[in-house]
């Protein structure tokens, strides 16, 4: 547990834990005296309890969002593929939990099938699997895993510099965003193309490509606005 | 209480086909699941990406549903989890991606520009820091206590409060300087 953080100042900098609390109705009847007087005098404070109240009260209200039918879709399909292959990922998943999910890389994750795995790397594959039919599994993998974004993407990347310029420091931490995005697709290929049946790598690479396109959609979009 | 706004639907009925029965159960629990999804991740992309993990995962993990909570309680908590580790996994590869990239916006000086409505709350949701997003969108969002968002995102009590209470903060300044 992390220590308890101060509650942020308010309006005039007084009594914030006490409003805080009084937004959300929790607010101890022997804090409501001296609150209560304070925001008789004190309009800042009154207006803020307002807002936060509203926006309290709005955010209980938000309506679900309905998802693409295409998830549903998706989903079955996938699950198809994983009643068709049982053991495909088992491997992957034991190595998944001991090794500390998402910050290693997916080449990591790669060597580690290769290191730890290899009787569930070898079951889930055909044993008289050639290296062509590996090869070809791979390319194919990757291209319906690319495919849809390839054409989006290259159309952003020919798109964004063209535009408006964003301010420096913005532009910065997209770019910076951006390189990590591309390292971590790099690292995926590199994990889906050793094993394309590999779910969490595929869904990685698939991950990877969404974040790049949404970046270069926001890259974009400030161009147009003209930064 | 979370209770309170759970989509407490009554387990899928059995049948002798199991496709039928778990799209059932998506039908059920995925608009609810993929507002949160979204809400966590910021956009639409990852939110759909995150609600087809989860429901591979329930399908892999519904054969262990003890019946010990609620089916939409026991989804919703196995969600939140999911969503968890999406938004640290990625804060934690990408930090540069959870700044604020319209900073000045929270500024709260800007006057007042009409009704807030529900899609100036989301896109201002989405401009928050990580941290307090997600304490927000636990608590004011799905109705969790203070003490359940504590225990999910592994922080004391009085920092939930903070928490939400910056982010709260955060949203009024963004929805104050938002254009009319």
């Amino acid at each position: 547990m992390k220590n308890h953080e101060p509650t942020p100042r308010t309006a005039c900098g007084r009594h914030a834990d006490a409003l805080a609390a009084l937004v959300d109705d929790a607010l101890d009847p022997r804090g409501r005296g001296p609150l209560g007087d304070h925001l008789a005098g004190c309009a800042a404070c009154r207006k803020l309890l307002a807002d936060l109240r509203e926006i309290r009260s709005l955010a209980r209200a938000l309506e679900p969002i309905e998802p693409p039918a295409r998830v549903w879709h998706d989903v079955r399909r996938r699950i198809a593929a994983g009643e068709q292959a049982p053991q495909r990922t088992v491997g992957w998943r034991l190595w998944w939990s001991l090794g500390g999910a998402a910050l290693a890389g997916a080449a990591a994750m790669a060597a580690a099938v290769l290191v730890i795995g290899p009787a569930d790397f070898t079951r889930s594959r055909a044993s008289d699997d050639p290296a062509g039919a590996a090869h070809r599994a791979a390319t194919a993998a990757l291209e319906q895993i690319e495919g849809p974004h390839a054409a989006a993407i290259r159309e952003l990347e020919q798109r964004v510099g063209a535009g408006a310029p964003i301010p420096a420091a913005t532009r910065a931490v997209l770019t910076r965003n951006l390189a990590l995005v591309d390292d971590a697709i790099a690292e995926s290929r590199s994990a889906v193309a050793a094993d394309p049946g590999t779910a969490i790598a595929r869904d990685r690479l698939r991950a990877g490509l969404t974040q790049k396109l949404a970046l270069l959609r926001t890259m974009a979009a400030l161009e147009l606005e003209g930064g | 209480m979370i209770e309170t706004r759970a989509v407490e639907g009554p387990a899928p009925a059995k049948t002798s086909d199991e496709s039928t029965t778990f799209e059932s159960l998506y039908r059920t629990h995925a608009k609810r699941i993929y507002s949160l999804a979204y809400r966590f991740a910021g956009n639409a992309a990852e939110a759909e990406e995150l609600l087809q993990d989860i429901f591979l995962q329930a399908h892999r993990k519904l054969s262990g549903f003890r019946h010990e909570a609620a089916l939409s309680t026991w989804l919703h908590r196995l969600a939140v989890n999911r969503c968890l580790d999406h938004v640290r996994s990625r804060a934690a590869r990408q930090g540069a991606l959870t700044e604020p990239l319209i900073e000045d916006t929270t500024s709260p000086t800007g006057a007042a520009a009409g009704p807030i409505t529900r899609i100036d709350l989301e896109r201002a949701i989405a401009q928050l820091p990580v941290g307090c997003r997600m304490a927000f969108i636990l608590h004011d969002v799905e109705g969790y206590e203070h003490r359940e968002v504590a225990e999910r995102l592994g922080i004391a009590v009085g920092t939930s409060k903070s928490q939400v209470h910056k982010a709260r903060l955060r949203l009024r300044g963004i929805l104050r300087g938002r254009s009319a």
